[in-house]
Parts: structure tokens; C-alpha cells; sequence
């Protein structure tokens, strides 16, 4: 039996990622299809994700890129690349970047379905050795970190796995008030609330200094090494 | 000892590589200068006092003054001409006394006679007789600049004095008797004619070696090296190293004339050796110009044993040898333009002539009472230069004519290839977007088939698809008709309203459009074509428009300028890949960043500006309250 997995699938060709989408989700996984890794990011929220299908030519940030910092924020996760671009080249920037399987279109639907599954079998049967620095458990909602662990509240889960994902993990004010929906309905000043609440719980799970550092007129910024498990 | 200016080969390198032929100008009046020098150096006979000369060979050299005195003497011209020969010759001059009853100079020429013996009577003692020796082998300190002779002191009206010849080198012999304002005169004339040889052959090195530096022809360098023992041996012959020879060794002098004789005859052989090997000309008129090389190296042999008359009466015949073979081998030249080889070839004969003539009287062939005779093999080297100069001329435009088309081939050739990199680049985008945009779109069909189950709307975007990869090849059959320039526009009446109305039958969504349509729609345009403009435009608007809104579609008629055109313009909300770069919008394989949502080819706007071109007809586009806006201008 295959697990089911939390599979984003990032494609900007339409047709391509509503296929690609179609296909996954027919052998029981639930699968999000975004166009860019800039919706990516608006998409997940505090959804945990297993497994990304990635192309390499996207708009904005492409998908090489993208895939280094996925894995960067989730070492565990699965990271498919697809893309027309078969030059050896193409294929060892791709692993160096932390691609777990590298596709060539046109990929069937029998080898990514396969390739997902064997992928997550593989995650699944990994061992979770302890990691420095604080982790973010997303399906627990819990923070752990060197000095035990704390339950998370949703808006907890969302401010922290949004900021764990971002590019350099900084984002703008106007960026986590949409991740939270508050973006029409409430100030930034409401944020306050969910990151003073963030801080005093990364002190009980030990942390000495500020893990959310407030930027001037820009946003917040992690302050210290936190992955998704 | 006698020795002579050879005829050697030369070279004259005009101008710079640039435009060698700037310098022609300059050559011209090189030449003029020449003409002019070789005029002028025929010297005035001036005022001369000598009234009588008589000639006696004395074949054995054993005769005394006394002997030859009571011997009967032959009349003979101002200009004595013995050629090489061991005969002493003597010559019987009867001078008048100047006017005034003051001394005259006894002038003796060529300069290069080696010892000229002077019997005058002596006042003192009656029947008895003076003896005073000049040459080049003696040191005369108060002989004249440009000649050898005596200051005399005239004893009567009319003076008998006897000139012992004794020379190594030709016996060539004139001898003048002139007042000291004649002689000065004639110096005078005799030293500008010299320099202005000099600064002849000074310019013909200069060119020579411009053009040396500018093509790094060995030519010219050979020729710059006959310029310079020509040049050398010029000044030798005329009598100016004398002046500059150690008292004690007057003989020198003698010594390094010969070499440079010799020599000057050496670098013209290597000159032509090397002009008939340019020109691929007979091999063995190659090897034989070989041979006088060597020949040249043996008179040195022969000088070292003293057999210095000989070693100079062959390079004599070597020169008139070399001017019949450089004749000869002329017409066998094979390689270079017909035209140069032509000139080339008149200018070999040209010199040869002129050397035969003027080697003549070296070599006792030739008599005249002309003086020119004495003067002309001391200016033959210098008339050779410039025959040379005229050769070496001809071959510099010849290689730079061969440089420049070289370098106009090299040019084609560069433009050729760079074309052809170009194309390469050109295909290489053509592969590229094919690739990728035909590739996805592949892809998702694929899958379709392979999903047994794909829900309706999952089937319809791969129709949609299908479509798409369809006009992506459209798009690319147009552009190779385009490229190959077969879209050959067709006057005829037709209505942009009903073109139009043609393309909304077959489009997707039809009902998206907004119609405005006035009356009056004819234009005389090609009908294929603004059918493709119109598709293209619409195409485009449906693609990159909002999902769902509307395009506004606009067809009127506009007068502007006492011109009719029809104006159809077509304007749309933007989609999520935004406005597009007015910058790149008509840009071949341009699409939007974020345009690659569907599959598209980038061809479709590039079309578009080519075609309208084509048609002449305006094309523009503008943004107007966020939304993009193209319009057409058909002439009506």
C-alpha cells in the first residue's frame, strides 16, 4: 500500500500542472497545484508537505532554486524535478541542489507515480536523528528545541512555518498578515500578539536569543535554525 | 683601377601599407629630379684652353717623355677611351695661356685612375721635362674636389705637355685646362649635380624603406642594400674619399673603390634573383643569376691575388651579361597580374639598354667625342636605382593589391561565417523554444491518455492544448515563409469587418469580443495576410487577457492628411503575466515571464510587425487605464 502524501506540484504550464495534479491525487494523495514558488509559499500556510514535484523553469524564482531552500527549511522533504532540460548539466545542478529525483519531460503518469511513492516510502522508513537548534512539527503543531517542547496554535504554526520557508527567512509585514488571512481585517500591530507569543515559547524550549527579529519598516526575520519535521 | 657602378636590382618600396600609392606623387618628382640631375651632370664644356690632343699607346709601357716626344702622335678627341687594358696610354695636350697670363688647372677625369703622370717642359733647363704624379693611389692635397690635375703656370702662349696613363681600371681619360674661375665654376656644378644624385637616392631609400617596414618584403630590403653600396661607391668613384683617406695610405682609397664596384654589382645581381623568384620566373635564368653571385665572390679572389685589372673587367662583363639575361629572363616570369608583369618587364629592358649603353666606354666598345661618356657610367648606377625604384614600385601595389583582396576574402569570409554563427544562434532559439514549448504541452497530453479516469475538464485542457501546439506550429510555418521571403503581398479589395468575422467562426471564444464595426470597411490590401495580422492580434488578446473579461474590438474609418485609412484596434485587460514590455513586446520567441502559462510560440507579435510592414500598414500599441492596446492603421 502506498502512503499518502502532502504533495505541492509547481508548474506555471496550466494544463501541465492540472494533469500532474489530477494524476497524483488519483493514486490517493493530497496534492495542492501552484504556478509559482512565490504561490507556493502563500499556498502551504501550516500545512506540512512530504513531497515537491517541481518544474525548473518557472516565473519569479525558478525551480532549482526553489528546491535548495525547500530543503533547506525541510530537510525531510521529497523533491521532484521535471523538467524538458535533459543536458547532464541541468540534471547535476539539480541533485547538487537537493533534488532527490530529476524527470524529463514528457514524464508518464506510471514513473511519477511511482517515483512519488517509492519516495515517500523511503521518507517514511528514515530515521529522525535529533537536530541541533529548534523543529517545527507541523502535523503536532508543536515547537521543540534543546530544552524540551511546547505545543504551537495555529496562528503559531503559520507565522513560524511561513518565515521558516521564505527566501532568507524574512518577510514583510503584509506578507504574514496574509498567511494568517488578516491581511484585510487587522494592522500590523496585530501581529504583536502571535510573535511576542512565539518568543516567550522559543525561551521555554531554550533559546538565548531573539528568534524573531523585528526589521524597521520591513517585517520579521528568523533569528535562529529552525526546520519543519 | 677602374670601377663602375653596377646594374644591380633594386627595389623601391613606395608608401606606407595604407595607400602605397600616395607616394606615387612623390615619385614622379623623384624622377623629374633624376632627369633633371642627369642634365645638369652633363658638365658645361665650360672654357676650355686645351686646342690640340694627340694619343700614343705604348702596349709594353717601356717608352720614355724622350721617346714618345719624337714619336708621331694620333689626333684624337676630347675623350680618350682604352678599356681594360695593360697598354700605357699618352696623351700629347697643347694648352693656350688664359688671357690674363695667370695659372689654369690642368683637370683630369674619372677621378679613379690610378696613377696619371704630368711631363711638362722645363723652363729651366730646354728639352728637359717636369715630372708630377696624380691617381687615386696618390695623395694630392692641392688637387681640385672633383677631379684629379694639376695647378699650372703657363710659360708661353701656347704650352706642349704630355699625360702618362697607367690605370687598372678602364682607361678612360678627359682632360681640361681651365681658368680658376671656370674650374671653380665647374666644381661648383660638378658638387650639386652630386648632391642632388645623392638626395635621389636618399629618397628612393626612404620609400624603399617604407615599404619594407610596412610589408617586410625581402625586395626591399635587398634593394635598400644595393641603394647602399650604389650609393657608397658613387661617392668613391667621384673622388671624395680621397679627401677623407689617411695621408699615409693613399692606396686605400683604390682598394675600398673596387670593393664597392664589385659589391654594387653583387646586390644588383641578388636584387633581380630575388624580383625573378617573386615572379616564379625560368629556373634557369635563376641559376644563372646564381652563378654571378659566385662569380662575384671570385673576383674578390682575384683582387686578394692581385689580379685587381681583371677582377674588374669581369665584373664590368658581368654587368653587361646580367642586363642581356635580366632581358631574357623578363618574359618567363609566370606568377603575379599581367598587367605588372607587363610593366615590369618593359622597365628590365628599359635598364638594360640604358646599362649596355652607358657600360660601353668602360669596356672600350664604345668611342665618342661626347664627354657625357665619362660621366655616364658614374650615373648609370644611380639611372639603375631609379629603373629599380620603377620595378620595386610596381611590386609594392602588386602585394598590396594581393594584401588588400586577401584581406577583402578574409573579410567576406569573416562576414560568411558570422552570417553563419547567426544562423546557428537563430536555429539554436528556434530548437530551444520549440523544445520547451512543445515538450510541456506533450507532456500533459500524454497523461491525459494515461489517466483512465481524467475527469471533462481535465480532457478539455488537453484539447486546448492540442490547439495550442497546433498554432505554435502555424506560428513557425508563417515565420518560415516569412524568412524565405514567399509572403508576396496580393492588392485586392476585401473588408476588414468580414476577415474578421472569418477568424472569430474558428475562434475559442468568440463571445469574449466586443465588436464596434462603422461603415465603410473596404481596403485594397492582400487578404492572406491581414488575415494572419487580424488572427495573431486576436489570438494574442484572448490568450493574455484577463480569464473571462471582455475585448474591446474596434474597426472605423479615420481620414488623416487628406488619407483614408480603416483603423482597427483591439484592447484588452491584462492577465496574471501583466503587461507586457513594450520594449521586447515584438521581440522573435518573446513571451512574458509569466506568459508561459500556456503553450505559445512568441512568434505570433514578431508576425505581426513583419507582416504589417510588409503590407504598409501602421502598426502600433499602447497601454491606455491599465489595459494593452494594439492598432492597425490599412490603408484604404
Amino acid at each position: 500500500m502506498d502512503p499518502c502524501l502532502n504533495i505541492a506540484v509547481v508548474e506555471d504550464h496550466e494544463a501541465l500542472r492540472v494533469v500532474t495534479v489530477e494524476a497524483l491525487q488519483s493514486r490517493g494523495h493530497r496534492v495542492i497545484g501552484v504556478e509559482s514558488a512565490e504561490c507556493l509559499q502563500e499556498a502551504l500556510g501550516n500545512q506540512s508537505l512530504d513531497l515537491v514535484v517541481v518544474d525548473v523553469n518557472l516565473p519569479g524564482e525558478d525551480g532549482v532554486s526553489l528546491a535548495r531552500r525547500l530543503k533547506q527549511s525541510h530537510p525531510d522533504l521529497g523533491v521532484i524535478v521535471v523538467s524538458v532540460r535533459n543536458r547532464l548539466d541541468d540534471k547535476l545542478g539539480a541533485y547538487e541542489c537537493g533534488a532527490d529525483l530529476y524527470l524529463t519531460k514528457p514524464v508518464s503518469v506510471e514513473e511519477l507515480c511511482a517515483a512519488a511513492a517509492a519516495l515517500g516510502k523511503r521518507l517514511q522508513r528514515a530515521s529522525h536523528p535529533p537536530r541541533r537548534g529548534f523543529n517545527l512539527d507541523l502535523q503536532r503543531m508543536r515547537l521543540r528545541g534543546p530544552a524540551g517542547e511546547t505545543p504551537l496554535t495555529a496562528q503559531d504554526a503559520t507565522v513560524l512555518a511561513a518565515l521558516v520557508r521564505a527566501p532568507g527567512h524574512r518577510l514583510e509585514t503584509w506578507q504574514l498578515l496574509e498567511q494568517l488571512g488578516w491581511l484585510d481585517t487587522s494592522g500590523k500591530m496585530a501581529l504583536e500578539v502571535p510573535v511576542s507569543r512565539l518568543r516567550r515559547k522559543f525561551t521555554l524550549v531554550g533559546a538565548n536569543t531573539n528568534p524573531l527579529i523585528a526589521i524597521r519598516k520591513h517585517g520579521y526575520q528568523l533569528g535562529c535554525d529552525v526546520v519543519i519535521d | 683601377m677602374n670601377r663602375f657602378p653596377a646594374g644591380g636590382a633594386g627595389i623601391l618600396q613606395s608608401g606606407t601599407f595604407s595607400d602605397p600609392l600616395a607616394f606615387y606623387p612623390y615619385f614622379k618628382t623623384l624622377l623629374v629630379g633624376l632627369l633633371l640631375g642627369v642634365l645638369l651632370g652633363a658638365p658645361a664644356s665650360a672654357r676650355d684652353l686645351v686646342t690640340s690632343r694627340a694619343v700614343l699607346v705604348d702596349r709594353d709601357g717601356d717608352l720614355d717623355i724622350q721617346a714618345v716626344a719624337g714619336s708621331e702622335l694620333k689626333d684624337t678627341g676630347s675623350i680618350l677611351v682604352g678599356g681594360y687594358t695593360d697598354a700605357v696610354y699618352w696623351l700629347r695636350v697643347t694648352v693656350r695661356a688664359p688671357q690674363d697670363g695667370g695659372a689654369f688647372e690642368l683637370r683630369i677625369r674619372p677621378t679613379f685612375l690610378d696613377e696619371v703622370a704630368l711631363y711638362e717642359p722645363d723652363p729651366a733647363r730646354p728639352g728637359a721635362w717636369l715630372r708630377r704624379v696624380t691617381g687615386d693611389r696618390y695623395v694630392n692635397p692641392d688637387r681640385p674636389a672633383t677631379t684629379l690635375g694639376f695647378l699650372m703656370a703657363p710659360v708661353r702662349e701656347e704650352t706642349t705637355y704630355f699625360l702618362r696613363l697607367k690605370t687598372t681600371s678602364s682607361s678612360l681619360l678627359v682632360v681640361q685646362a681651365l681658368g680658376p674661375a671656370d674650374a671653380r665654376a665647374d666644381d661648383l656644378l660638378r658638387e650639386l649635380t652630386h648632391a642632388l644624385y645623392l638626395g635621389v637616392m636618399l629618397s628612393m631609400a626612404v620609400l624603399a624603406l617604407l615599404g619594407f617596414i610596412n610589408l617586410r618584403s625581402r625586395l626591399a630590403a635587398v634593394y635598400l642594400l644595393y641603394l647602399a653600396t650604389q650609393t657608397a661607391s658613387f661617392v668613391a668613384l667621384n673622388g671624395y674619399l680621397a679627401h677623407f683617406l689617411p695621408a699615409a695610405h693613399p692606396h686605400w682609397g683604390d682598394t675600398v673603390t673596387s670593393i664597392l664596384v664589385m659589391g654594387s654589382v653583387a646586390t644588383g645581381v641578388l636584387f633581380y634573383r630575388h624580383l625573378f623568384r617573386d615572379y616564379a620566373a625560368s629556373t634557369l635564368g635563376l641559376r644563372v643569376l646564381d652563378a654571378f653571385l659566385l662569380v662575384s665572390i671570385a673576383e674578390l679572389c682575384l683582387m686578394v691575388m692581385g689580379q685587381t685589372r681583371l677582377a674588374l673587367q669581369i665584373n664590368g662583363t658581368v654587368v653587361l651579361l646580367l642586363s642581356a639575361l635580366a632581358a631574357v629572363i623578363a618574359p618567363t616570369m609566370r606568377s603575379g597580374p599581367e598587367r605588372e608583369r607587363r610593366i615590369i618587364r618593359g622597365l628590365v629592358w628599359l635598364q638594360a639598354g640604358a646599362l649596355v649603353i652607358m657600360m660601353m666606354p668602360l669596356l672600350g666598345l664604345l668611342a665618342s667625342r661626347v664627354e657625357w661618356i665619362v660621366d655616364a657610367p658614374l650615373s648609370q648606377g644611380t639611372v639603375a636605382a631609379a629603373v629599380m625604384c620603377a620595378i620595386l614600385h610596381q611590386r609594392t601595389r602588386g602585394l598590396v593589391e594581393a594584401r588588400r583582396h586577401a584581406e577583402m576574402e578574409m573579410k567576406m569570409t569573416h562576414t560568411l561565417l558570422e552570417a553563419e554563427r547567426k544562423r546557428a544562434a537563430e536555429q539554436a532559439r528556434f530548437m530551444d523554444m520549440l523544445t520547451h514549448e512543445l515538450k510541456t504541452p506533450i507532456a500533459a497530453v500524454k497523461m491525459v491518455f494515461q489517466l483512465p479516469d481524467a475527469s471533462e475538464s481535465t480532457r478539455r485542457y488537453a484539447l486546448t492544448t492540442l490547439e495550442d501546439m497546433d498554432a505554435v506550429v502555424e506560428r513557425c510555418r508563417q515565420l518560415d515563409l516569412l524568412q524565405q521571403g514567399r509572403f508576396t503581398p496580393l492588392r485586392e479589395p476585401c473588408r476588414v469587418d468580414d476577415l474578421l468575422a472569418e477568424i472569430l467562426v474558428s475562434c475559442p471564444a468568440p463571445n469574449r469580443l466586443r465588436l464596434a464595426t462603422g461603415a465603410r470597411c473596404d481596403v485594397e490590401s492582400d487578404r492572406h495576410l491581414l488575415k494572419i495580422i487580424l488572427g495573431n492580434l486576436v489570438d494574442n488578446a484572448l490568450k493574455y487577457s484577463a480569464p473571462g473579461s471582455e475585448i474591446d474590438c474596434r474597426i472605423e474609418r479615420h481620414e488623416e492628411d487628406g488619407q483614408a485609412h480603416i483603423r482597427f484596434s483591439i484592447e484588452n485587460q491584462p492577465g496574471p503575466a501583466g503587461l507586457p514590455d513594450p520594449d521586447q513586446l515584438f521581440v522573435k520567441y518573446y513571451r512574458s515571464p509569466h506568459a508561459h502559462k500556456y503553450t505559445g510560440s512568441g512568434l505570433g507579435l514578431y508576425l505581426v510587425r513583419h507582416l504589417t510592414e510588409l503590407l504598409d500598414v501602421r502598426l502600433s500599441y499602447d497601454q491606455v487605464h491599465q489595459r494593452a492596446r494594439f492598432t492597425l492603421w490599412i490603408p484604404a
